[in-house]
């Protein structure tokens, strides 16, 4: 089991570099953040100047490794506009991304796996069919639009709930529920099959014919087997999660660090788009590591296989 | 669910997906009026049943005066072309990748495979922002864009599939009859894969479609005054307090024509491969 963390760990490193380059290489190679940050009229003087203000007149390569030294140590730069520091923006901001995420995560799972198990358990009903066109449409709903009708009908025309900002716990709803439903139809669809193949399992009949109550069966036998391909679904998902919360924070206007992102991505703050992208990749790439490692846990037949083998 | 059930949701699928591209194609007899042509004094027209509404402009006109369904049939021109012109890119590329990777094996497909990893943790749509604020905002970035992020899962199922496919016996044969290896790959490896490719592009479409409406939406993807879905829908929004159908309409062109993606996808998967489940290699970080 040691082996195999390490060995994800080891893998997690690589693609955190990996992240790190492609970034860097598009913000310094593919643009140049001194002709897009001076005027078109600006003198070959200037911009001289200005790369070397910004310390872009040095070889790429050296670029790259202070930008890699600086950023182990927290220090992603200071923001183009503002002078903050990079990092400290994206602390500020964090709170409010983590806040989404979880909202959204907690409203998708408790939309998507109950609707999941009753589907599998009532497949080819009314109700599963019903989960599963409701599951089909959720798919293809733009959650940009859905974010908005939302804001249409809950803050324009019953007035009833905030359409943008932070702070009670009424600005959370909308937003939540918008990530939710984004993230809700494709768990719902993973839980359905995958408790359709638990469903059919020789332990389940066993468990039925020794008289054991139906609910017990199936949270306790059937939804723990069923958990592993959720779990590991949900540490991929993770990164849908965060590509969700830039949408989501986007349309209403939460100060997040997907919102900083997108923000900085506009005016080209490169310091401040580096860090934040650099920053959530990270955060995808730890909770892809820690589905893994939950999934050990879940199912002794990887953590003891992998020790074997 | 029935097999029949699911033929159905396919015939509706194609249907929604062929009317989307006849708006496309035929936006010029189509559209009721010049989508470009801003008219004073029709400006923020509602929509027909809304009281002030006219069926000389049945969805309503927008803050310049322009016929909201005719900006609507012409966008179907932009997101039905990016959305497909981004997977031909991504396919192209991610199918090369998946083949090389699995037949060649070895080093090959550890670098290919790491980078497939390192892209698929990047957060999509903040990968694809990055670029864009790059590379800056037109429609051919856009599809560079889309077609150089979306390749890996293509790649991935394709390099399984073709792990699987070449130690099968006929590919065994044509090497062991002397065959050079890109003959295998054409001639042997990839029409097996095909069904698997059709499927799997044609869901891609509409996930491309949406990723493109939210650049437009953001402003970094379609310029107006071209109409795209994601930009209208963009420009709607600054009205939304007091004119709700200019951010109405564009959003549900879009759900619409990707709902009749994904069912007509969903559909072609069972009738060509009906063996495919939903694996985690098809589910994407964003």
């Amino acid at each position: 089991m040691q082996v195999y963390i390490l060995h994800r760990l080891f893998q997690a490193l690589f693609v955190c570099l990996g992240i790190s380059l492609i970034t860097f290489f598009l913000l310094h190679v593919v643009g140049d953040p001194v002709l897009l940050l001076l005027p078109q009229a600006a003198s070959d003087a200037d911009v001289a100047l200005l790369k070397e203000q910004l310390g872009l007149d040095r070889p790429l390569a050296a670029q790259y490794l202070s930008f890699l030294t600086d950023a182990l140590r927290g220090d992603f730069g200071r923001s183009l506009f503002t002078q903050d520091s990079a990092f400290a923006l994206i602390l500020e901001r964090l709170p409010a991304t983590l806040e989404l995420t979880l909202a959204g995560m907690l409203v998708g799972l408790g939309i998507a796996i109950p609707l999941g198990v009753i589907s599998a358990v009532k497949r080819g009903a009314l109700t599963d069919r019903l989960c599963t066109v409701g599951a089909v449409a959720g798919q293809a709903m733009p959650i940009f639009w859905l974010g908005i009708m939302l804001i249409l009908v809950f803050a324009v025309k019953f007035r009833v709930l905030p359409a943008s900002g932070r702070g009670t716990l009424w600005h959370l709803i909308l937003p939540a529920v918008t990530l939710g439903a984004y993230l809700a139809p494709l768990t719902m669809r993973l839980t359905r099959s995958g408790m359709l193949d638990v469903l059919t399992q020789d332990y389940i009949r066993t468990a039925r014919a020794k008289g054991v109550r139906e609910r017990v069966v199936l949270f306790k036998h059937a939804l723990r087997n069923a958990a592993i391909p959720i779990v590991t679904i949900l540490g991929v998902q993770f990164g849908r999660l965060l590509g969700g919360a830039v949408v989501t924070e986007t349309v209403f206007a939460w100060p997040g660090v997907a919102s900083l992102a997108v923000k900085a991505i506009r005016t080209y703050d490169y310091p401040v788009v580096q860090g934040a992208v650099v920053f959530l990749a990270l955060v995808v790439v730890l909770a892809n590591l820690l589905a893994d490692v939950a999934v050990t846990f879940l199912d002794p037949r990887i953590r003891l296989g992998r020790e074997h083998g | 669910m029935g097999r029949l059930a699911r033929l159905r949701f396919l015939a509706v699928g194609a249907t929604i997906v062929l009317a989307a591209v006849l708006c496309a194609v035929m936006a010029p007899l189509l559209a009721p009026h010049d989508p470009y042509l801003p008219v004073v004094s029709a400006r923020l027209i509602p929509p027909v049943w809304d009281a002030g509404g006219t069926w000389q402009y049945p969805l309503g006109t927008d803050p310049l005066g322009r016929d909201l369904l005719s900006r609507i049939i012409y966008g179907a021109r932009v997101s039905i072309s990016a959305g497909a012109l981004a997977v031909v890119v991504a396919m192209t590329f991610g199918v090369l990748m998946g083949l090389l990777a699995g037949y060649y094996g070895g080093l090959v497909d550890s670098i290919i495979g790491n980078l497939v990893n390192v892209i698929l943790a990047y957060p999509f749509l903040l990968l694809a922002l990055a670029a864009i604020a790059a590379l800056g905002p037109s429609f051919g970035n856009m599809i560079v864009v889309l077609g150089l992020t979306g390749w890996p899962v293509y790649t991935r199922v394709v390099r399984a599939e073709t792990l699987k496919v070449r130690e099968r016996e006929f590919v065994q044969a044509a090497r062991a009859l002397g065959l050079g290896t890109a003959r295998i790959i054409r001639a042997h490896v990839l029409p097996n894969l095909l069904n698997t490719i059709i499927v799997m592009a044609s869901l891609e479409v509409a996930r491309m479609i949406i990723l493109e409406s939210f650049l437009s939406f953001l402003g970094l993807g379609i310029q107006p005054p071209t109409p795209s879905w994601g930009g209208m829908l963009g420009e709607g929004r600054v009205y939304m307090l007091t004119h709700w159908w200019l951010a109405a309409f564009p959003g549900l062109a879009i759900f619409i024509t990707t709902l009749g993606i994904n069912l007509f996808g969903d559909g072609l998967r069972d009738v060509l491969d009906p063996h495919r489940v939903l694996t985690p290699a098809g589910v994407r970080a964003e």
